[in-house]
């Protein structure tokens, strides 16, 4: 009796620290900031285009006017500023008003603000614009929302870039940063989990032809992939590992064995949204989700690999091998706007120098450090 | 092994924060369950609803609690991508009446809406007038329950006001005195059709006025659709999983036939109003997964 006692306090001991370990161990900021930078881009863009017919949709005879929109949703804990704007003048005011805060959001000035303010609109443009919305919103309103929780502009962010000119060293790792990180993570397996299930209840993602009534869909259709007909073979495995790498995907993503297959597999099927289903935002904003698994230090050589891409288009004086570093913010600041943009660009790879989550070179200074 | 985890075991990696107090990580642990409660119950609400009006008692009492909280953050999501299966797509018609004559067109309409997004909105358009898509009059088995038949006025209702909200934009944008609107159904083409029989995907055999009333077959709403087994197979017809949501009209009503004036006329012709999970339009809403 006393050892199942045990086993049971012990387990339940256990948990406690796994749970606590799962959430509350502190991460580098590195990739929250590169899905900030490519969240903020999606939102800016989504509202860019709504921009191009604003009237048609957020004026006061729009496809679906303020009052349809509560209708449509059949919720009453809904709100949205637009519902308030009756003239078109005030509508534009605050629409490019909303776009200022996407574009300050992704390079990140003021970014915390900015933050909360991107995710507020984006569900309050959301909330408005019902019927017209698809994943693509439900992905950016999600991406938006958990940014707002960690320190997303830390790095990649123009924040970081004046913070350095004031003269400020290296960033900390951060619990909230790991916090946001797994919200995403979590929320990104529970959409996985019911598409999968979702798909299971159908016909055609058992008998195999999901796929070809998907590619011969004409209004989905942006590039004509109805040549996999020639191979229904093809199709109809396509069609299953679908189903099963959606279904599973919220474990076989954990897994450090199997991460990089079920993250391949998030790139080609969405890329394959991208390219072959006409919904270049939605593929890409699945993808910026998925980058929520991506380790931190693989983002920062990503970043530093960028960087140098960069540097060798806008030429060397600006960010070479020797800005990479606490000395570059001199070079910066006497380098206008490209050096800016490329020292934000690398930024992270400056940073992390004092967080230590990096394989590169310049993080493992602090590392012998701390052996001597 | 996580990142975290990896971090935490590393001396190298150490943290250079404070950690969080206990008290800190106690009320952040409960916003977290709360949320994440909220995260799942959403979508699961939604599987569960596999008839109209019907959904798993369990998943009620929870969605009750945090609907308001779902509903304000832009939760409610079945995330039914392309599910349970890709289905047609819906199109509108539409003809408006100005004092130089009359104006025809139809949205999405690849040609007028760009980029692509901007169509993709007007497709979402198109598909949430044919989601919400109520006869007027509704099945015997629906008239004879009250409270089915509030449900059901308040469903056609909102859908003679989203049409008429149609009907002023187009109004709006072409000076028109009048509007006509037709939804229309375009499903793709099976294997068959198009390496056989030569079917383009925009072949006009493939496109369907749908009409506003609905006969009505009740003897066996369930069925009327045989699934297509696989691509091979000429004329593919969609299966009719039932929608989930909010009471909708008789078609998709389980129960024995009823008796009375109903028309034996052919079983229901439509696909789409029993299977609107494989069609977009209304995110946001718990009713429809659709598509992406």
């Amino acid at each position: 009796m006393n050892a199942a006692l045990t086993a049971t306090k012990n387990w339940f001991l256990q948990s406690l620290s796994a749970w606590n370990r799962f959430w509350f161990s502190p991460t580098a900021p590195h990739t929250l900031a590169a899905i900030r930078v490519l969240t903020g881009v999606m939102l800016f863009y989504t509202h860019l285009v709504w921009a191009l017919d604003l009237s048609a949709f957020l004026g006061p005879n729009s496809w679906i006017s303020a009052d349809m929109a509560g209708q449509v949703t059949r919720s009453a804990y809904t709100f949205s500023h637009l519902d308030y704007i009756s003239t078109p003048t005030l509508l534009w005011i605050c629409h490019i008003g909303a776009l200022v805060v996407f574009a300050l959001f992704t390079v990140g000035y003021k970014t915390r603000v900015m933050a909360v303010l991107s995710w507020l609109l984006a569900l309050s443009y959301c909330h408005r614009l019902s019927g017209a919305l698809f994943g693509l919103d439900q992905v950016n309103v999600m991406l938006a929302m958990y940014l707002m929780l960690g320190p997303c502009g830390a790095v990649f962010s123009v924040d970081r870039w004046l913070e350095k000119r004031k003269g400020a060293s290296g960033i900390s790792e951060s619990t909230s940063a790991n916090l946001a990180i797994r919200l995403i993570q979590i929320h990104l397996c529970v959409i996985y989990l019911f598409g999968g299930i979702g798909k299971m209840r159908g016909e055609f993602w058992w008998d195999g032809s999901a796929v070809w009534f998907s590619v011969a869909n004409y209004e989905y259709q942006s590039l004509d992939a109805t040549w996999l007909g020639f191979s229904p073979i093809l199709i109809a495995v396509m069609t299953h590992l679908t189903v099963f790498w959606e279904t599973f995907y919220a474990v076989l993503v954990w897994p450090k064995l199997t991460r990089p297959v079920v993250l391949a597999m998030a790139l080609i099927v969405h890329g394959g949204i991208c390219l072959f289903l006409g919904m270049i935002t939605f593929g890409t904003a699945m993808i910026i989700a998925n980058v929520a698994f991506v380790d931190p230090r693989t983002i920062d050589g990503l970043v530093k690999w960028a960087g140098s891409r960069v540097g060798l288009v806008i030429g060397p004086s600006s960010v070479g091998p020797s800005s990479v570093g606490p000395s570059s913010v001199g070079a910066v600041q006497g380098g206008g706007v490209a050096a800016a943009v490329a020292s934000v660009a690398s930024a992270g790879a400056v940073v992390t120098a004092g967080s230590g989550p990096s394989d590169s070179g310049v993080l493992q200074q602090p590392r012998r450090r701390r052996k001597s | 092994m996580s990142p975290a985890k990896k971090q935490a075991e590393s001396p190298s990696l150490a943290p250079q924060v404070a950690p969080w107090s206990a008290l800190a990580r106690i009320a952040v642990s409960l916003l977290v369950v709360f949320h994440l409660t909220a995260v799942v119950i959403a979508p699961f609400h939604f599987a569960t609803n596999t008839r109209p009006g019907v959904s798993s008692p369990a998943s009620d009492v929870v969605i009750n609690v945090t609907k308001p909280y779902i509903d304000a953050t832009f939760l409610n999501h079945g995330y039914f991508f392309f599910a349970p299966n890709p289905g047609p797509s819906h199109l509108v018609d539409y003809e408006v009446q100005t004092e130089q004559g009359s104006v025809t067109g139809r949205f999405p309409d690849r040609s007028q809406q760009w980029p692509r997004l901007l169509y993709h909105r007007h497709f979402m358009l198109s598909e949430t007038l044919n989601t919400n898509f109520v006869p007027s009059q509704p099945p015997p088995v629906v008239a004879n329950d009250p409270e089915m038949l509030a449900l059901w006025t308040k469903d056609r209702n909102i859908y003679f006001e989203l049409r008429k909200s149609f009907e002023n934009r187009l109004k709006t944008q072409y000076s028109g005195s009048s509007v006509e609107l037709r939804r229309v159904e375009h499903r793709p083409p099976d294997w068959f059709e198009v390496f056989v029989q030569k079917y383009s995907l925009t072949d006009e055999r493939l496109y369907q006025v749908l009409p506003e009333e609905l006969p009505i077959a009740v003897s066996n709403p369930v069925q009327p659709n045989p699934v297509q087994p696989n691509p091979v197979q000429p004329n593919p017809v969609q299966p009719n999983p039932v929608q989930p949501g909010p009471v909708q009209p008789g078609p998709v009503q389980p129960g024995p036939v009823q008796p009375g004036p109903v028309q034996p006329g052919p079983l229901l012709p439509f696909p789409e109003r029993v299977s609107p999970e494989g069609t977009g339009g209304g995110q946001g809403v718990l009713r429809p997964g659709g598509t992406p």
